[in-house]
């Protein structure tokens, strides 16, 4: 009774005491952003870098194995697997995805199969229905038994008992053995799986000839004890008996479903990440410290007088250890407030990684709590020493030791080195950005799409007809689509097409040193769809194959001084004739991939006929999936052969070109803040401890005729000494640090913004000396009583 | 006689701590020539010490007016406050204020140092003639850790007269020592006296303050006897 009076009497206080400090609730925030990213990074590397992925359980250690021959990695090959089996009693199991045909009356569907050798129950996958025992390691030669997804049984079958039943897949009968785990996605990374085929059955449908072990296929070792040792051995033996040349060699990873490369750029990446925002909770626990430290020191006072009205020391220990769990307890659900949107931040840090639903499973949890305990017993510790060092230094008021005024100060040059650092960097990457976003394309990337589609392609035939122009009016028809065009070249896209022309004195027509120049075969009005302004002459016409326009760096570069009239290229056909093309006009120059790329020299050419190479593009309002559909009902009205066009508009393909960069600046503001925030809270604190401790000197000082100012500007001066060399060795390196940005940004300009970062935190160093000074001023006569 | 002027006028002084409504100061009248020595007396808690703070512009004013030296302290800068303080005003603590990390030396070196006038090569000469005043020549380099309560308070009155103050403000001077060395603190006060230092001194030792040429009875603020 008496203690729940005690307790709820200490929360009140505390909350009391608390709610109004900003430093209190912003150093909590401050310590739990990075708890909440740490929390992340280590959710993700528990997504992706394990086997818990695919809601496998795995009994035994899954580890992908590389033969690596030179420097070409590949699978473990069959005449290894055997010598692994008999000499090592270790379990091979192949994985790879590929699409099958699977017919259902006279319908064909596509269904993405992933392709195992077995190992079910060693990975830990338990089968909603029927069971996997018929397709751990089956011979070729028996039936085919297959497992379905989950998924697919349920949109399928409804949910119907299918053990049994068959499907006809790339033509060939096969069983339904099980039914797969309703969690179950796939066996590798961000994909799914429709089915799940024995591997050994891949010549049977079909695939297996030269592809059987091509590099998409990856090979795992099912074993309990360490590898390595087993490996080395096994590595010399098959040396020996030369079975494995000399450059030949096992590499081991425990990458589960993906790429070993994929793996270890994510697992570097998120390691990287994960130090970096180690480092972040360091600082934020010293702005956290101080803040504590500061804040116990003015409450000396009230614990003294809680001793004075009888509180025992148990009583006082009693509240210690309150105040330690309530603070524990908030920085725990601010940095579970902030997991969520540390999410998204991330993202845009690893653009790799498509975001995913984070699920808490038992294992995460396991992960979420041991991150928490740890930074708890950080924590307690810095609270216990606090509270011991406040303890020992109860003659306070008197002066701080040089020491301990040094220590402070020399933290502090460093904490703000490292932010004007920090802040240099972030304003040149923004900077950087900016300049980016400003550059000209040549071409107006708004509300434009590019479809690309699937053209069944018969040998070498050619279809002159009509079909392009009546595809393009077709569309244009339609409300929702403002315009199309067709293109063989399309911005921001790798394809590309060169052809090798000349002009009437011989030369090759070309921007570089390359005898052949991009050549984009275009519908008329490509131009206009594209905001690309026409220089000189008129564009294209359906009719006329025989006329080009070229770009602006082109008609530079060969026609500068003829009208345009006379200037003419040639093509060389395969016959050997030379046949002449009329340049019919000058379209100004874009830069096709990169703004920052130099202009791409151009040849426009009309397109005849589809060939299967074309993309449309697209100006629409309309949002991604109506346009898909749009686009279908039209290619299927002209020829249901043209199939499964995907749309893709302009701005995701930007942004996906814009997400290193983004990655970066990102990850440097973040960096920024936190140190920002950590550097300006342990200023404040730490300059207000440091007065409040020599009080009565500097109040003594005040009555013996000194000025504030004096005051100040001795401490400013003995902080100077430590922090301008500081800032002057620290800006000598700083642009060997910032050369992937050199491109752009000159030297003089990080020197100038880093100098003037820091005097900017000299100036606030100074204020907060002078409100502190103020403050002991007025309370003097107290000090010195 | 020789006409003396005035160092101190108070014209009915108020002064309430910062956040309270009791006049700790209550509408105070009190003139102090150069030269005079007075003594305050009165129970804990009746404004001594506060009426000192205000004297020794620790404090500031409240309502009414104070004079020091023909100035309305209202008026000055904090620049010339800051100048008061140390070329005309000494003051001496019951716990002596010394800065224990310093040496007895460099103690006496603090007051100097916001005294432009004094040169620093002027510094040693300036504090050997204070310690020889107060008879610690040959401690001028121990650590204040290192000397008696009667010795550090004799420091401290040589840190007050270092850099030749006309007014002496000690409160409580004796409070913290045994009467024998109470004795010797009194009779270096008197030197002082003589030697031309107006003193205002607080004590509660009804004994000491005979020695002053003037007692003021302070209670609840307020004088009670002019004597
Ligand atoms: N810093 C302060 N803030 C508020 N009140 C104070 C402060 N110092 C003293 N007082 C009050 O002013 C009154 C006079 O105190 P003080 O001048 O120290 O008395 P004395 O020196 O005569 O013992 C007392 O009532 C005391 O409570
Ligand atoms: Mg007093």
């Amino acid at each position: 009774m008496a203690k729940s009076k005690l307790v709820a009497d200490l929360l009140q206080n505390w909350w009391l005491r608390h709610k109004t400090s900003a430093g209190t609730w912003l150093s909590l925030w401050l310590v739990s952003l990075p708890i909440a990213l740490l929390l992340q990074v280590w959710a993700i590397q528990n997504t992706y870098l394990s086997p818990g992925f695919a809601a496998l359980n795995p009994s035994v250690t899954v580890t992908q194995i590389v033969h690596q021959q030179g420097t070409a990695p590949s699978p473990l090959a069959s005449y290894l697997v055997k010598e692994f089996k008999q000499r090592a009693q270790l379990t091979v199991v192949y994985e790879k995805m590929r699409w099958l045909k699977w017919s259902e009356a006279d319908q064909e569907h596509e269904v993405a199969a992933s392709f195992i050798s077995g190992g079910f129950n060693a990975l830990g996958v338990k089968p909603a229905l029927g069971s996997f025992v018929a397709m751990e390691f089956p011979a070729a030669d028996t039936q085919l038994q297959v497992a379905i997804s989950y998924q697919f049984w349920t949109s399928h079958f409804q949910q119907k008992n299918v053990i049994g039943h068959t499907l006809m897949l790339n033509g060939k009968l096969a069983l339904i053995a099980a039914v797969m785990p309703e969690r179950f996605v796939s066996f590798r990374s961000e994909q799914h799986a429709d089915l799940v085929v024995p591997f050994s059955f891949l010549p049977l449908l079909g695939l297996a000839d030269a592809d059987q072990l091509s590099p998409d296929v990856f090979s795992y070792l099912l074993h309990n004890s360490p590898l390595s040792p087993q490996l080395a051995q096994l590595e010399v033996e098959l040396k020996n008996e030369a079975l494995l040349f000399d450059d030949e060699s096992f590499t081991t990873s425990a990458a589960f479903g993906m790429s070993v490369r994929q793996f270890e750029t994510i697992k570097a990446r998120l390691g990287l990440l994960s130090q970096l925002f180690m480092g972040l909770l360091v600082f934020s626990l010293l702005a956290f410290t101080s803040h504590i430290a500061s804040a116990s020191d003015k409450r000396l006072n009230e614990m003294s007088l809680r001793k004075m009205l009888g509180a025992t020391s148990a009583q006082l220990g009693y509240q210690r250890h309150l105040e330690m769990l309530i603070i524990l307890s908030l920085v725990l659900v601010f940095s579970l407030l902030l997991f969520w949107p540390c999410a998204s931040l991330l993202g845009l840090m690893l653009p790799d990684i498509p975001a995913t639903e984070f699920e808490l499973s038992a294992a995460k949890l396991r992960v979420l709590l041991q991150l928490l305990l740890v930074v708890s017993l950080v924590i307690s510790l810095i609270l216990y020493a606090q509270h011991r060092w406040t303890q020992h230094s109860l003659g306070r008021g008197a002066t701080v030791s040089k020491a301990e005024k040094m220590q402070t100060f020399v933290l502090l040059a460093a904490l703000f080195v490292l932010s004007s650092g920090a802040l240099t960097y972030s304003s040149q990457l923004l900077l950087q950005q900016w300049r980016y976003s400003q550059l000209d394309r040549g071409y107006n990337t708004e509300q434009l799409s590019i479809v690309t589609f699937d053209f069944p392609k018969f040998g070498g035939t050619y279809f002159v007809n009509k079909l392009p122009s009546l595809l393009i009016s077709n569309l244009m028809a339609t409300a929702e689509i403002q315009q199309a065009a067709l293109t063989s070249t399309p911005v921001l896209h790798p394809a590309a097409s060169y052809v090798t022309f000349y002009t009437s004195t011989g030369a090759a027509l070309t921007g570089r040193n390359n005898a052949q120049v991009l050549t984009n075969h275009i519908s008329p009005n490509y131009f206009e769809l594209m905001g690309i302004e026409l220089l000189q002459g008129e564009s294209l016409n359906w009719d006329n194959y025989w006329q080009v326009v070229i770009s602006e760096s082109l008609w530079q570069q060969h026609f500068k001084d003829i009208p345009l009239s006379q200037a003419q290229i040639t093509q060389t056909m395969n016959d050997g004739e030379r046949r002449a093309i009329q340049v019919v006009g000058v379209a100004k120059d874009i830069h096709r991939i990169n703004p920052d790329d130099p202009v791409t020299p151009i040849v426009y050419r009309v397109t005849p006929t589809i060939t299967g190479q074309e993309f449309i593009v697209l100006k629409s309002t309309a949002s991604v999936e109506p346009l898909q559909q749009l686009v279908q009902q039209e290619l299927s009205k002209l020829d249901t052969t043209l199939q499964n066009p995907k749309v893709i508009s302009v701005s995701d393909l930007i942004r996906q070109q814009q997400a290193p960069q983004l990655a970066l600046l990102s990850t440097s503001l973040v960096l920024t803040l936190v140190v920002l925030v950590s550097s300006l809270l342990f200023c404040l604190n730490a300059v207000s401890l440091l007065t409040r401790k020599s009080a009565r000197e500097l109040a003594l000082r005040l009555t013996l005729g000194a000025r504030r100012r004096q005051l100040v500007l001795k401490e400013l001066f003995t902080l100077s000494v430590i922090y301008l060399p500081l800032v002057l060795s620290t800006a000598l390196a700083l642009p060997d640090w910032f050369t992937r940005l050199d491109r752009i940004i000159s030297n003089s300009a990080i020197y100038l913004l880093f100098i003037g970062f820091n005097l900017i935190f000299l100036l606030f160093i100074l204020v907060v000396l002078y409100l502190s000074v103020r403050k002991i001023k007025h309370q003097s006569w107290q000090y010195l009583q | 006689m020789t006409q003396r002027s005035e160092l101190i006028r108070l014209e009915q002084l108020c002064f309430s701590y910062h956040g309270t409504e009791q006049l700790v100061l209550d509408h105070l009248d009190l003139v102090i020539e150069q030269q005079d020595y007075v003594a305050i007396l009165g129970t804990s808690g009746s404004g001594k010490s506060t009426l000192l703070s205000v004297l020794g512009l620790v404090n500031p004013p409240g309502q009414g007016h104070y004079f020091l030296l023909g100035h309305d302290v209202r008026q000055l800068t904090d620049k010339s406050v800051a100048l008061l303080k140390n070329r005309e005003i000494g003051f001496i603590f019951q716990n002596f204020n010394l800065l224990n990390h310093l040496s007895v030396y460099q103690n006496l070196c603090v007051p100097l140092s916001y005294n432009s006038d004094i040169p620093r090569s002027m510094y040693r000469e300036k504090a050997e003639q204070v310690l020889q005043q107060v008879g610690m020549l040959q401690f001028s380099d121990r650590l204040p850790s290192q000397l008696s309560g009667g010795q550090q308070q004799r420091v401290a009155i040589a840190r007050a007269i270092i850099n030749n103050p006309s007014l002496i403000l000690a409160d409580e001077p004796s409070g913290n020592l045994d009467s024998a060395t109470a004795e010797l603190i009194f009779d270096i006060l008197q030197q002082l006296n003589e030697a031309g230092k107006t003193i205002c001194l607080i004590t509660h030792d009804v004994g000491f303050a005979t020695k002053a040429k003037r007692v003021l009875r302070l209670s609840d603020g307020r004088f009670i006897s002019n004597g």
